[in-house]
C-alpha cells in the first residue's frame, strides 16, 4: 500500500503520465486530466435531490455513510431495505489542439492560437447503493450496506496540441513541441461494502460509526502516436524534404495518424486492490425544528500499478523511459511503477430546519474535500520527467462545497404522500494542475472550473411502507440520474 | 423554546392524571379544561357573576384571552341593561387546578388589559399578567366546523366547557358539557351541550379538542328550526372571531399555540420509537399519554425522514399489552371498533387478528386451569 497515487490526481497523473511519456519531444497527454470524477455525492436519489445537502437529516438508511449517527433516525419508523439505481453522463473535457506559449507557426496543423478543447461523453449506469438498516433492542441501529465510490469510464483522442517559439529542429525563442496525438481509455470502479452502528445518547445527541471495505478495479491504456524524427526521409540530412514529411499525416506538424505502425509509447495503470476505510459521526436534534450535524469519512488508499512502454516508433521499442520504477520515495530517474490511489477523505458539518410537522425541510452542509491528497504520492509516469519531477510542482486544492437542499411534502393522504425536492452545490475545481516551468506540462494540465449542480427531485411514499424516488443532478460535466425505492418494515 | 416545550409537556403529563368529569374520562376533558379559564366580575351593586374564557396563547409576560363581552359588561352595547364598566369592582380570572396563580383587578390595581371587538360583537380580548407556563393554550380548528363527521353522516360531536355556578351564581369548579352539533350558519353555531350562564365566553370544541367556537347564548330550538323548547347553545364560531381580534394579538401568538394534536402525535412518535425497539412497557406508558390526548385514531403521523404511519395508539396499547402477555388488556383495547376500521386494509388488520385468535386462545386456556372439574369438587 506505498506509494499510491491519490484517487482523482493519480488517475489523471497515471493517465496523464501515460499519455505523456514520450522521448525526445517528451509530448505528454493530460487530455485524460479532467476526465476521472470521483462520486462523493450522498447515497440515495432523495439527497441527490436535495443537492447532497444531508449530514443534519440522515434520516433513512443513507445514513449508513452520510453520517451513520442518523441511523438511529430508523429507531422512531423501524427497519428499512432501499436499493439505488444511478446512471451518470459524463463530459470530458480535455487539451485537444491549439498552440500555447507562443503563436503559431503557421506550418501544418499549426495554425491555431491558443489551447481549444475537446469534448467526449460517456455513460456509466449501475446499482449504486443497497442497504439493510435495522434497530436493535435497546436502541441500537446497525446497517449493511454497498456503495459504488466511484464508477467512471472515459474514452478520448486528441489531435495533441503545440507549445513554444521556434521550429521543429529545435531553433528559436523557445523550443517547439508537439504533444503527441492520443488516444486513451479509462475505467474506474470502486466499491465499498459498510457496516454501521449508532446509538442515541441522551438529550437527543446521536453517534455512529462505520467501517467500509473498497474494492477497486482500475484499467487504463494511452496510446501516444508520432512520428518524431528529423530525418524523416533516412537520407542523412534534415533538409527541406523532412520538413515537407513533418507535414504528413502523424509528422510533427501533421495531423493525427493513430495506426499501430505510428506508436510511439504505451502507458497503463491497474489496480485491483482492496482497503479499509473508516467513517463516524454525531447528530444533535436540537428541537423539533433545528438539527446539526457532523460526519467524517476517510478514504481507503489503493495500490495501483503504472508502466510506460515504447512503442514502434519510440526510442527503445518495447522497454521503458528508464530501467527504474517510481516509488512514493523515489520519484526522479524513473517512471511509472507502484503508486498510490488515495481517495479523499471527507468531513463536513450541516444544519436542517423542519417546518410544518415534517412537511417543509431545509438543509445547508459544507463539506471539505481533500483532494489534495491525490497529489501526496504521486509518482513519475512522464518519459520527459524522468530526470526533473518535482512532485511539488503538481497541485490541486482541496474543495470546499457547499450544499443547499429543500424538501415539501405536496400532499399525504392515508395511501399515498407525494414530495418535491430542490438543490443546488457548489462544487470548485479539483483538477490536478502543473504549476511548474515546464510549458508542455502546464499545457497539459490545466487548471479547472468551478460548476454549479442544479438538482430536483420527487418522491412518493405508498402505502406508508414503500418509497420511491427520482432525481437528477446536473452540471456542466456531469449529470447523474437517479432512481430508488426503500422498503419499510 | 426547549424550555417552553418541556414546561409544556411536564404538566400536561401531570394532567393525565387528573380525574375528568362525566363522560369524558377518558378523553381530552382536563387537557381542554386547562386551557379554559374561569372569570369573576363583581360589581357595586353587590352581584357577583361568572363567565368563561378561552387562553388563545401566551407569551413571556402576557396571556391573551378570548370571553364574551358580556361577562364583564352585560348585555351587548345598546340594549337596556348594558352594564357600566365602572361599577365593576372586582375581576377575578382562574385557571383550572390552579395551574397558574389567579389574577385579580380592582378598582385601585387594574392589570386587565381589554379590547372590544367591535361594537356589535359579543366578544372581548383580555391581556392579562402571567408569568406561570401553561401547560396548553388553544388549538384553532383548521377545517369548518363539523365538516368531518357531516360527511360521514350523523352530527358532529362537541364539547362545551364553562364556569359551573353552582348555587348563589358563585363559580366553583370547571363543568364538561357534551353535545352534538345541530345546525350552523355564517354567524353563529347551534350545538346541544348543555350549557348554562357560566359557559358564557367559554369554548366550544369538536371531537379533536380543537376550538371551533365562543358560546355566547342560548336559544330555543324553536328558533333554529330544531325541537321546540328545547334549549341549544349558541356559539360564534371561531375562524371569524379570529379574524376580527387577530390584530391585537401578538404576531406569534396563533402560531405559538400548543396544539393538543401535536402534542399526542410527539407523544405517538416517542411512543412508536418504544414499539420500533421493543421497549413495551415504555411504548404501553406512551400509547396510553397519545390517547388521553387525542383518542380519535385515523390520521397521518410524521414520524421522520418519509415516514408516515396512520396514528392508532389503540391499536399499538393492544400490541404493547400483547407482548407482555396481558391479553385481557389487549384485547379490550382492539375490541374498539375505531381501531379495527382504521386498519381494516391493511397488514396490520391480518396481524391483529391473529394476536386476537392467539389472545382468546390463551385466555380460555386459563380460562380452563381456573375453573375446576368436578373431580375437584368433589
Amino acid at each position: 500500500m506505498q506509494g499510491k497515487m491519490h484517487g482523482k490526481q493519480m488517475a489523471f497523473w497515471l493517465l496523464g503520465c501515460c499519455l505523456a511519456a514520450g522521448s525526445l519531444g517528451a509530448q505528454t497527454n493530460d487530455d485524460i486530466n479532467s476526465g476521472l470524477q470521483f462520486n462523493f455525492s450522498t447515497p440515495g436519489a432523495r439527497s441527490l435531490a436535495m443537492g447532497g445537502a444531508f449530514l443534519a437529516l440522515a434520516d433513512d438508511a443513507t445514513a449508513a455513510y452520510t453520517n451513520p449517527a442518523g441511523l438511529t433516525n430508523l429507531t422512531v419508523g423501524g427497519s428499512e431495505v432501499s436499493l439505488e439505481l444511478r446512471q451518470w453522463r459524463y463530459s470530458n473535457v480535455f487539451t485537444q489542439r491549439g498552440h500555447s506559449f507562443g503563436g503559431p507557426s503557421g506550418v501544418g496543423v499549426d495554425t491555431i492560437s491558443g489551447i481549444q478543447q475537446g469534448e467526449s461523453k460517456s455513460e456509466v449506469s449501475g446499482l449504486s447503493f443497497l442497504s439493510l438498516g435495522y434497530v436493535l433492542p435497546k436502541g441500537f441501529t446497525i446497517a449493511l450496506y454497498r456503495h459504488e465510490l466511484a464508477n467512471f469510464e472515459a474514452g478520448i483522442e486528441s489531435e495533441g496540441a503545440l507549445t513554444g517559439v521556434g521550429d521543429r529542429r529545435g531553433n528559436g525563442e523557445r523550443r517547439l513541441f508537439r504533444i503527441f496525438p492520443a488516444r486513451s481509455t479509462l475505467d474506474l470502479q470502486v466499491v465499498n461494502y459498510g457496516f454501521s452502528g449508532a446509538y442515541e445518547l441522551a438529550n437527543r445527541i446521536s453517534i455512529g460509526a462505520g467501517v467500509s471495505y473498497y474494492q477497486l478495479d482500475l484499467a487504463s491504456r494511452t496510446e501516444r502516436f508520432f512520428r518524431a524524427e528529423q530525418d524523416a526521409d533516412h537520407d542523412g540530412d534534415v533538409d527541406a524534404d523532412d520538413d515537407r514529411l513533418s507535414r504528413q499525416p502523424g509528422g510533427f506538424f501533421g495531423p493525427p495518424d493513430l495506426l499501430g505502425d505510428n506508436l510511439n509509447n504505451v502507458q497503463t495503470q491497474e489496480g485491483d486492490d482492496d482497503a479499509w476505510g473508516v467513517n463516524a459521526g454525531v447528530l444533535w436534534k436540537i428541537n423539533a425544528g433545528w438539527s446539526v450535524g457532523a460526519a467524517y469519512r476517510h478514504g481507503p488508499d489503493f495500490d495501483i500499478k503504472a508502466r510506460y512502454v515504447y512503442g514502434p516508433r519510440g526510442e527503445n521499442p518495447g522497454q521503458p523511459a528508464s530501467p527504474n520504477l517510481c516509488t512514493p520515495l523515489q520519484t526522479r530517474n524513473c517512471v511509472g511503477g507502484q503508486g498510490i490511489l488515495h481517495i479523499p477523505d471527507v468531513y463536513g458539518a450541516g444544519v436542517a430546519w423542519t417546518m410544518s410537522e415534517g412537511k417543509t425541510k431545509i438543509t445547508l452542509d459544507y463539506d471539505r474535500v481533500q483532494y489534495s491528497q491525490l497529489v501526496k504520492d504521486l509518482i513519475n509516469i512522464l518519459a520527459r520527467e524522468v530526470n526533473d519531477f518535482e512532485r511539488s510542482d503538481y497541485k490541486v486544492d482541496d474543495a470546499n462545497e457547499i450544499h443547499l437542499g429543500f424538501e415539501n411534502i405536496l400532499g399525504i393522504g392515508s395511501q399515498l404522500v407525494a414530495t418535491l425536492r430542490l438543490g443546488a452545490w457548489y462544487d470548485p475545481a479539483h483538477t490536478v494542475e502543473y504549476t511548474g516551468p515546464d510549458e508542455p506540462l502546464r499545457t497539459r494540465f490545466r487548471p479547472g472550473e468551478d460548476e454549479i449542480h442544479g438538482a430536483a427531485g420527487v418522491g412518493l411514499v405508498i402505502r406508508e411502507n414503500l418509497q420511491v424516488d427520482a432525481a437528477v443532478d446536473i452540471s456542466s460535466r456531469i449529470k447523474t440520474a437517479s432512481l430508488s425505492f426503500v422498503k419499510f418494515f | 423554546m426547549i424550555r417552553r416545550i418541556g414546561a409544556l409537556l411536564l404538566p400536561l403529563i401531570a394532567l393525565s392524571s387528573i380525574p375528568a368529569a362525566g363522560a369524558g374520562e377518558d378523553d381530552l376533558t382536563p387537557l381542554l379544561k386547562a386551557q379554559t379559564v374561569m372569570i369573576s366580575v363583581s360589581r357595586e351593586s353587590g352581584g357577583t357573576e361568572a363567565g368563561s374564557g378561552i387562553v388563545l396563547c401566551q407569551d413571556e409576560s402576557q396571556a391573551y384571552i378570548l370571553t364574551a363581552r358580556h361577562v364583564l359588561y352585560g348585555k351587548p352595547q345598546g340594549t337596556a341593561h348594558e352594564a357600566d364598566a365602572s361599577e365593576i369592582t372586582r375581576i377575578a380570572v382562574s385557571f383550572f387546578t390552579n395551574l397558574a396563580p389567579q389574577v385579580v383587578e380592582n378598582k385601585e390595581e387594574r392589570v386587565i388589559t381589554k379590547q372590544r371587538a367591535g361594537k356589535d360583537r359579543d366578544l372581548l380580548l383580555l391581556s392579562i399578567p402571567l408569568q406561570s407556563v401553561l401547560p396548553a393554550t388553544a388549538v384553532l380548528s383548521t377545517a369548518p366546523a363539523g365538516s368531518g363527521r357531516e360527511a360521514q353522516g350523523g352530527e358532529p360531536t362537541v364539547y362545551a366547557i364553562g364556569s359551573d355556578q353552582g348555587q348563589g351564581r358563585v363559580a366553583t369548579s370547571w363543568a364538561f358539557a357534551p353535545g352534538k352539533l345541530i345546525r350552523q350558519d355564517p354567524e353563529f353555531l347551534y350545538h346541544s351541550a348543555p350549557i348554562t350562564p357560566g359557559f358564557s365566553g367559554g369554548p366550544l370544541f369538536d371531537e379533536s379538542g380543537a376550538l371551533i367556537g365562543i358560546n355566547v347564548s342560548i336559544t330555543n330550538g324553536i328558533e333554529i328550526g330544531a325541537e321546540p323548547g328545547v334549549q341549544y347553545g349558541q356559539a360564534l364560531p371561531i375562524g371569524p372571531v379570529i379574524e376580527t381580534i387577530n390584530k391585537w394579538l401578538p404576531g406569534n401568538c396563533l402560531r405559538n399555540v400548543a396544539p393538543v394534536r401535536e402534542i399526542a402525535y410527539e407523544t405517538y412518535r416517542r411512543a412508536m420509537r418504544a414499539v420500533s425497539i421493543k421497549d413495551w412497557p415504555e411504548a404501553e406508558r406512551l400509547m396510553g399519554q397519545s390517547l388521553q390526548y387525542l383518542p380519535q385514531e385515523g390520521g397521518s403521523v410524521h414520524l421522520q425522514g418519509m415516514r408516515y404511519t396512520t396514528y392508532l395508539p389503540r391499536y399499538h396499547l393492544g400490541l404493547a399489552f400483547y407482548k407482555q402477555n396481558r391479553c385481557g388488556e389487549a384485547l379490550r383495547e382492539w375490541g374498539r371498533s375505531e381501531t379495527q376500521r382504521a386498519i381494516q386494509d391493511d397488514k396490520r388488520y391480518d396481524k391483529l387478528r391473529k394476536f386476537k385468535k392467539r389472545c382468546v386462545a390463551t385466555l380460555r386456556r386459563e380460562i380452563q386451569k381456573a375453573v375446576p372439574t368436578a373431580g375437584e369438587v368433589r
